[in-house]
């Protein structure tokens, strides 16, 4: 079974941003690999630079993360903390947790709540 | 007293030697300790008492012909020891006799210029009369000289004493070849027996019991030796290292006899004890080839191939030492030879380096291992079997056992030698992983050395391995190991250049990717194993993706051969794959 490549091209990792109160919300789906993981950290530049102060990223819809993918995540929280910017992650999959917790970062460089609605009942 | 006096003693019957009775006893007496004495020196002491009681000599010698070293020799009394005296074919009176083959009867040993006194001189015995006959067996080989010496009766021995001695050395010949003959059978048999232990001993160091490799995994084993007449030294073995490695190697110990034996006995044994502790095919050589080197001044050596076999994934890591080259046989009646790492004989020189090469062992093909008693096996005329004749029968080779390729070969062997007898060892060992792949197919694709093409396999992957039926969490751990392998490849092996070739196999027990590319070797033990408690920051870069590979896999092999590398990654399907 051979694979036409071709047809497979193109960035496979999306953004969805709404606002709920003073928080942007960033829906991630789809892949977090070593080519797609940069645009993570260009966002979240980008949404810094329109003046965003807070921000959860929902990771629902995340069914890739490789170590790549979890170093840009780490290079943004360390560009957020040093501003005085908050960031949240919720709702990894079990797989997702899985990694963040074989690299050491579960819960301890950053915590990963079960919804937003925890992290907004957690701000009242 | 003259020869014509002698001649007309009167015979007197009973005890005198004229009594037709009387030689006649004598010659029965040495035909019966022939049968009854197994011991040379017990033998002689037979001829000698009956030859000096009959020849009534005073004394009586029998000289030994040593053939080889062209010698006669004796024991001779000299004071209260029995010495052994040598002396050359020709020299003194019963040298000359053993040259001639002529009786000589000598009146006065001293009046004779062939006498050799220092006999006398030696055994302070003073020699007179002397009467010397050859002892020839039927084919007329020279089995020694019989000699009497002193007539006792003061005079010389006459031509009856001639014709007496003459016949008592021809029985007496074919007595001490007889005991010559037992001796040597005896010993013969005694070495047999020995051999045969050392067969015994060396057979019960090789693996015979198949199933054990059968019950633990797909592997199935099946090995057949048989001996030449002499101890060889072939051998073969067979053993898991750890769950789903198989190890296995076949050796030829140069030479044959108790030497290869023990040879063979130490180069198993080492083989075996550096093998489980985890080397690699080629690290095994290496340290076998240290070992046996040190202090080798017979220079021995053996020939031998190791393999270490993934039964789950069939890919198959190889060094060879100097031994024939093992053949793959395929389904389809093809077959492949395994001719790469190829190194010296193991054993003669410390400075000999072993490389390794990989293969892959498909599901239902046959790796077929041998010594060179089949290719060198030898016709009535001299003729080899050879490596041609060899490869001409495992192509196509109909048989569905490995057991049955064994024999097939082995008929084929005995058909062409056709009852010429075996002069070397024959071994062959097979191996087979059974079960083809759950859906029949490998995937191959090939992109372009590039970070973007990263998206490009994940997504190739993923549909493989929704198609296969694993769920989410199997084909995330894949994904993402597959992802932190190819990346490491790209940024640091071959960036840019040439093409990565991904193939994927699925079988009824595990999911194996392997990648093959071009560059600098890149091996996932060249990372050190991340430090998962320290700022990512400062870790190692691609040593968390390695560490991420390592954790979510099985097993990763790695091979660089030519230029070309190969990494494979293995994952255990357990019950998840139907």
């Amino acid at each position: 079974m051979k694979f036409d490549a071709k047809k497979e091209e193109g960035a496979t990792l999306i953004f969805d941003y709404r606002t709920q109160n003073d928080t942007l919300i960033i829906t991630m789906s789809g892949s977090m690999d070593s080519y797609t993981a940069p645009e993570f950290t260009r966002a979240i530049d980008e949404k810094l630079a329109e003046g965003h102060g807070k921000f959860i990223v929902n990771l629902d819809n995340l069914n890739h993360l490789s170590s790549a993918g979890l170093r840009s995540i780490l290079v943004v929280l360390k560009k957020i903390t040093g501003s005085q910017k908050k960031m949240y992650f919720v709702s990894a999959n079990e797989d997702v947790n899985r990694i963040f917790k074989m690299a050491g970062v579960y819960n301890s460089m950053f915590t990963v709540y079960e919804s937003e609605e925890d992290v907004f009942k957690l701000q009242s | 007293m003259d020869n014509e006096s002698k001649k007309k003693t009167p015979a007197v019957c009973g005890r005198h030697r004229y009594c037709q009775s009387y030689p006649l006893n004598a010659i029965i007496e040495i035909s019966k300790a022939a049968g009854r004495e197994v011991q040379l020196e017990n033998l002689l002491k037979v001829i000698i008492d009956k030859t000096s009681e009959l020849m009534d000599a005073d004394r009586c010698t029998i000289f030994i012909c040593d053939e080889t070293a062209n010698e006669l020799w004796s024991y001779v009394a000299i004071g209260i020891d029995m010495d052994e005296i040598r002396f050359p074919l020709g020299a003194g009176i019963a040298g000359d006799v053993a040259l001639t083959r002529k009786t000589a009867n000598v009146p006065d040993a001293y009046e004779d210029t062939r006498f050799n006194a220092e006999f006398d001189t030696r055994t302070g015995y003073r020699t007179k009369s002397l009467l010397c006959c050859p002892m020839v067996n039927v084919e007329g080989r020279l089995i020694g000289v019989l000699q009497a010496i002193n007539k006792n009766t003061g005079s010389q021995f006459d031509e009856d004493d001639e014709t007496l001695i003459e016949y008592l050395a021809g029985y007496s010949a074919i007595a001490i070849e007889r005991a010559f003959l037992t001796d040597r059978y005896v010993e013969y048999k005694k070495n047999q027996q020995i051999m045969d232990l050392a067969r015994e001993i060396q057979m019960n160091m090789l693996p015979v019991d198949f199933s054990s490799i059968c019950g633990n995994s797909d592997a199935e084993v099946y090995a057949f030796i048989s001996a030449a007449a002499d101890v060889g030294g072939d051998f073969y073995d067979f053993f898991f290292i750890r769950e789903n490695v198989l190890c296995f190697a076949i050796g030829d110990v140069s030479g044959k006899g108790v030497p290869a034996a023990l040879f063979m006995a130490v180069a198993k044994t080492l083989f075996s004890s550096i093998a489980r502790e985890g080397a690699s095919p080629g690290q095994i050589l290496h340290r076998l080839n240290q070992e046996l080197s040190r202090a080798n001044e017979m220079m021995m050596f053996v020939t031998i191939f190791v393999g270490i076999l993934d039964t789950v994934s069939g890919a198959f890591i190889y060094s060879n030492g100097g031994h024939n080259s093992p053949y793959i046989l395929n389904c389809d009646g093809t077959i492949e030879t395994l001719a790469a790492a190829a190194g010296p004989a193991v054993g003669l020189m410390n400075t000999a380096h072993y490389t390794e090469d990989m293969a892959t062992l498909k599901r239902d093909s046959i790796m077929f291992l041998y010594t060179d008693g089949i290719d060198e096996a030898k016709d009535k005329t001299g003729r080899m079997f050879t490596v041609p004749r060899l490869e001409d029968v495992l192509r196509n080779i109909a048989a569905d056992s490995l057991q049955g390729v064994s024999d097939k070969v082995l008929s084929e062997v005995a058909g062409f030698t056709a009852g010429a007898p075996q002069s070397d060892d024959i071994t062959i060992l097979s191996v087979r992983l059974n079960g083809g792949l759950s859906k029949g197919r490998t995937y191959v694709t090939s992109v372009e050395c590039e970070i973007k093409s990263i998206p490009v396999i994940l997504n190739i992957l993923g549909e493989v391995l929704q198609d296969q039926g694993y769920d989410n969490h199997f084909s995330f751990d894949v994904k993402v190991a597959v992802d932190e392998a190819c990346t490491n490849i790209i940024n640091y092996s071959c960036t840019g250049n040439g093409k990565i070739e991904i193939s994927i196999e699925n079988n009824n027990r595990a999911f194996i990717v392997a990648i093959k590319y071009p560059g600098q070797r890149f091996a996932p033990d060249d990372a050190s194993t991340p430090d998962i408690d320290s700022p990512l920051e400062q870790r190692r870069i691609g040593g968390l993706g390695i560490f991420f590979m390592k954790q979510l896999m099985n097993k990763i092999d790695y091979v660089h051969t030519n230029g070309v590398n190969v990494l494979t990654m293995t994952k255990y399907s357990e019950v998840k794959n139907p």
